[in-house]
Formats: structure tokens, sequence, C-alpha cells
């Protein structure tokens, strides 16, 4: 609950014309509240805005964004405020009800795969951003940053339900807003001020570096993802540039380039770093993908 | 405000013409998960703006095609279908305009033709929708009267359209400003044309076509107002 401030009277009430406003809830942005340097994840209203598909690529996990995709059916109740009841009837307010939120992905957003993505958010203190159905961002703002709305993070609870003759395959995802969080803090970036349509953007996808082979002067490997059957994983395809990697001889501290890099067959790769990389028998390698949309590392030992 | 003919239009102007592609040298096939509305006759380019001309499809499966500039160059990679060409109007008006718009017939296929009168319905402030648009729309590809059987007419042209149909649907689901479309009706059609009890008896524009017909209610929410 918010103080009153006894030297104030009522607030004024009037109001310019054209005031913006949110449009359905259509998806959300999770973010870290705290990144690993200990600074405070939001935007900066007084700075220009940032690049917003450089934050969903950002290397650095804790300061990332993770954009979630549509959901259907949400539902943002608000449980009824407590008050204290004397026998004569009168009440006395004690606390604002909390805010919940419900919705749910459909279809291709709605593996069980995705749903172990999911689970494993509420082992971190984050936030979301709100992103309506025009595309505009809302979150929390606060001496001159724009926030993400605080989630109550044991209360995530993302739940798979298989289809039935009725319904289709979905994961309901339900928790609560933090319950200290001020909803009049709430204000939005549109579209237009941001040059993007927030519905736009989308997670990065996890990439697997499977039998990866090191030697001092290329690295073998087959590259999937998460997603597929049991038997047939889907592969990463088409990442034969230098730039979509990053080889990283650790024992060094030295990252380089790969010289080229050729894919054959489909999702089987060979970085060729015998120009350009220093690597000696015994050193610990690590390969990044670091192509847009894509995340995924593995380190072997150069044999 | 918007007309509805134009959010429509929106529509087909945002549906991705694009499908990707894996050319098999064993077989000389191109390989697809999804051919989308891809037809025999019809012409295809590749990322580099090279014009192929199909000559098998698998649906969902191969693209066989002809270069018809350099014989040696394959079909692969990022591949451009026809960009549908749209149109909207009563009959009389529409094969009027679509008559005189291009000579050439190819220029004007596939179509995607919104039939008016639009039906709509407004929401007052107590909504969060703006706007149901009562849609019928016309998917339609050329066909060949003479010699097509109708199997022919329905692998030929109406499984394609129906394909071009599911894109524009996906399209719309894509575009969040509208609420997810929960059902819809179609009618699929080896001859497009005036019915009578023993079939079509005249076109009602002039070329022989087939396709799908879609009755869809697509539903707007509101936006924010511009000062």
């Amino acid at each position: 609950m918010i103080g009153c401030n006894c030297n104030a009277g009522l607030s004024n009430t009037g109001r310019p014309n054209c005031v913006p406003l949110f449009g359905i809830t259509s998806s959300m942005i999770l973010v870290p509240i705290t990144a690993n340097d200990g600074t405070k994840n939001g935007l900066d209203l007084s700075a220009p805005l940032p690049s917003f598909n450089g934050l969903v690529n950002e290397a650095d996990a804790s300061k990332r964004w993770f954009p979630l995709p549509a959901f259907e059916n949400v539902e943002l109740p608000k449980a009824d405020s407590l008050f204290e009841e004397a026998n004569s009837g009168r009440q006395v307010f004690l606390r604002q009800g909390k805010r919940s939120f419900a919705g749910e992905l459909w279809a291709e957003d709605s593996t069980p795969t995705f749903l172990g993505k999911l689970v494993k958010s509420r082992c971190v203190d984050f936030g979301m951003y709100i992103v309506d159905v025009n595309g505009n961002l809302v979150g929390s703002e606060d001496n001159g940053f724009l926030y993400p709305i605080p989630v109550d993070n044991p209360s995530w609870d993302p739940k798979f339900m298989f289809a039935t003759d009725s319904t289709t395959q979905k994961i309901m995802l339900g928790f609560d807003f933090n319950r200290l969080f001020d909803e009049s803090s709430m204000y939005m970036i549109t579209v237009s001020e941001a040059g993007l349509d927030f519905t736009s953007l989308e997670g990065l996808v996890d990439v697997n570096l499977l039998g990866l082979a090191v030697s001092t002067t290329d690295a073998t490997f087959n590259a999937s993802f998460d997603y597929g059957t049991a038997l047939e994983k889907i592969i990463y395809q088409g990442a034969i540039l230098p730039a979509d990697w990053l080889v990283t001889n650790v024992t060094t501290a030295t990252s380089f380039i790969p010289d080229n890099v050729t894919e054959n067959p489909d999702g089987t790769y060979v970085l060729d770093y015998s120009v350009s990389g220093t690597v000696s028998v015994g050193n610990s390698v690590k390969i990044e993908v670091t192509k847009n949309g894509f995340d995924g590392d593995k380190t072997g030992i150069a044999v | 405000m918007i007309e509805a003919s134009e959010y429509i239009e929106e529509i087909v102007s945002k549906m991705d013409v694009t499908i990707l592609g894996t050319y098999d040298i064993s077989t000389g096939r191109t390989l697809f998960c999804d051919t989308k509305w891809a037809r025999v006759g019809k012409t295809i380019k590749d990322s580099l703006g090279n014009d192929y001309k199909i000559t098998e499809v698998e649906t969902d499966v191969y693209i066989v095609a002809v270069p018809l500039i350099d014989p040696l160059l394959t079909l692969d990679g990022l591949c451009y279908l026809e960009t549908p060409f749209f149109m909207t109007g009563t009959k009389l008006a529409t094969n009027r305009e679509w008559s005189i718009a291009d000579n050439n017939l190819e220029n004007k296929l596939p179509l995607i033709w919104l039939l008016e009168i639009i039906s709509e319905t407004g929401y007052g402030r107590g909504s969060s929708f703006d706007r149901d648009i009562e849609a019928k729309i016309f998917y339609l590809d050329e066909t060949d009267p003479s010699q097509y059987y109708t199997k022919q007419h329905r692998d030929q042209v109406v499984k394609p359209m129906q394909k071009l149909m599911t894109e524009f649907l996906k399209t719309t689901d894509g575009i969040r400003e509208y609420q997810t479309v929960d059902n819809y009706r179609y009618k699929t059609f080896s001859r497009f044309g005036v019915e009578q009890e023993n079939g079509v008896f005249q076109n009602i524009l002039d070329a022989n076509l087939s396709g799908v017909a879609l009755e869809i209610t697509l539903t707007r929410y509101k936006v924010n107002c511009k000062c």
C-alpha cells in the first residue's frame, strides 16, 4: 500500500486529450530484475532507446530480454482488497489484493520442450514487460527508468495440457505480480516511439553442439535444437559464415573468428581456424554460436 | 478509422511469398517442406531474381523447375512465389477493373478478391474490440476447362489456392491486432462462375478460374488515438 501524503489534498482530476491506453495483453518479455554486475535492468528514458534486437541477442544472459510467444485467453484479475471490519460495520483498508496473470500458449508454442524452458524461470528473480496487441511495451516507470514489472517468481506456474476432442494442446501459464508493485507506475513505450513493434521480438533458440572434436586447426561437431522428435532433433542449418561463430582458446584467453566454415551434411560443421587461431594440444577450446537469434556453446580439449 | 478493404489488403501485403528449398542434384528436384501456392506452369524466382518455370509439384515435398535464361542454374535456397494480386469490389466492378488492370494474365494471378458488400459491426467505448469485419474472400487462379478433368482442376488449382488461403489465415494469426480466428467457412470449386443445377454455365470474371471462397469474420482490437 502506498502511504498517504498528509500535506496534500485530493489529487487534481483533469486530464489532457488523447491519453494513450494499453491494448489487450498479447505477450510478455521476461527480464532478470538485476544483472550479474549488480545493476538493475531497465530502460533509461533520458537516453536514446537502445537496440531492442540487441537486448534480445545480448551475450550476457543476466541482461538479456526473453520475449515469450503470443498468448491466448489472457486474464489479469485482481483479487479483492483486504479490510478489517469492526462490529459497527466500519471498514479499514489493510492491503490491496494481488494481481495475477493467466494465459495460454497454443499450438507450436506449447511443446513440452518449451514447457521445460519456462519452468526454469522460477529459479530467477525476474520481471516482465507487457506487450499489448498493438505492439506497445508496458513497464514500470521509476526515476527516469522503465523497469520490468516485478513477478512473484515462486508463483510462476506453467502447466502442460494435452489436446482433447475440443481443445488443442497448450501450456497454461499463471503467476502473480509482486504484491508490492504499484500499478500507478505503469507507463508504455509505443511502437512509433520505439520504431519497433514489440510483438515482432522473438527469443533466442538454444543450439546444442554435439560430438565436438577439437584439433589444433579445426573443430567438428553436429548442431541441433532441443526441439524435434525423440529420434530426430531439428538440425541447426545455414550458419556458414565465419561471423556466425566464435572460437575461444580458454587456456590462453584468446578469441578468434574461424577462417572458414563448411557444413556438410546439413547440421554438421567444420570450423577451420588454421590461420587465425592459435591452439595447442591440450588447450581448452570453446565454440560459441554468435548468429543473431541463436544461443549455444560447447567446450572441448584440443588433441 | 481505416476502411475494411484496406485492412484486408494490408493482410495480403504482409503474406510471406517465400519458400525455402534445397536442390537435390541426384533427382533434379528442389525439396520444400511447404510448397505454398506453387503450381505447374507458374514462375518462381530464386534469391538472385532468376526466373524458373515450374514443371512439376508434389505438394509440400518438392518442385521441379527449369531456368528461363541460364540453363545451368538450379533452384535452391530462398525462393519467391508469385505475389497475389488483390482486388475488392462487386462482381461487375471487379470484372471490369481486373480486366483492364493488366493485359498479361500472369501479372494478375493468383487473385485474392474481397467481395463487396462488406458487413461490419462496430463496438463502443466499453469494448476493447474496434470492429468485426465479415468478409467473403476468393482465392483464384487460372484453370484449363478444355484440357482438365475435375481431378486436375482440383490438383492443379484448387489445392494451391487452398494453400494460399491457409497462408492468408496464418498471416492474420500473426497480426496481433486481430483476435485469433476460431473458425471460418470455405468452399472449394473446380470452376468459378455462375452455377446452375448442371454446374457452372458462365464465368463471373473474364477468365477461366478455379479456387476457394472463404467466409470469415475478423475481429480487430482498438488502437490508440492519434492526435
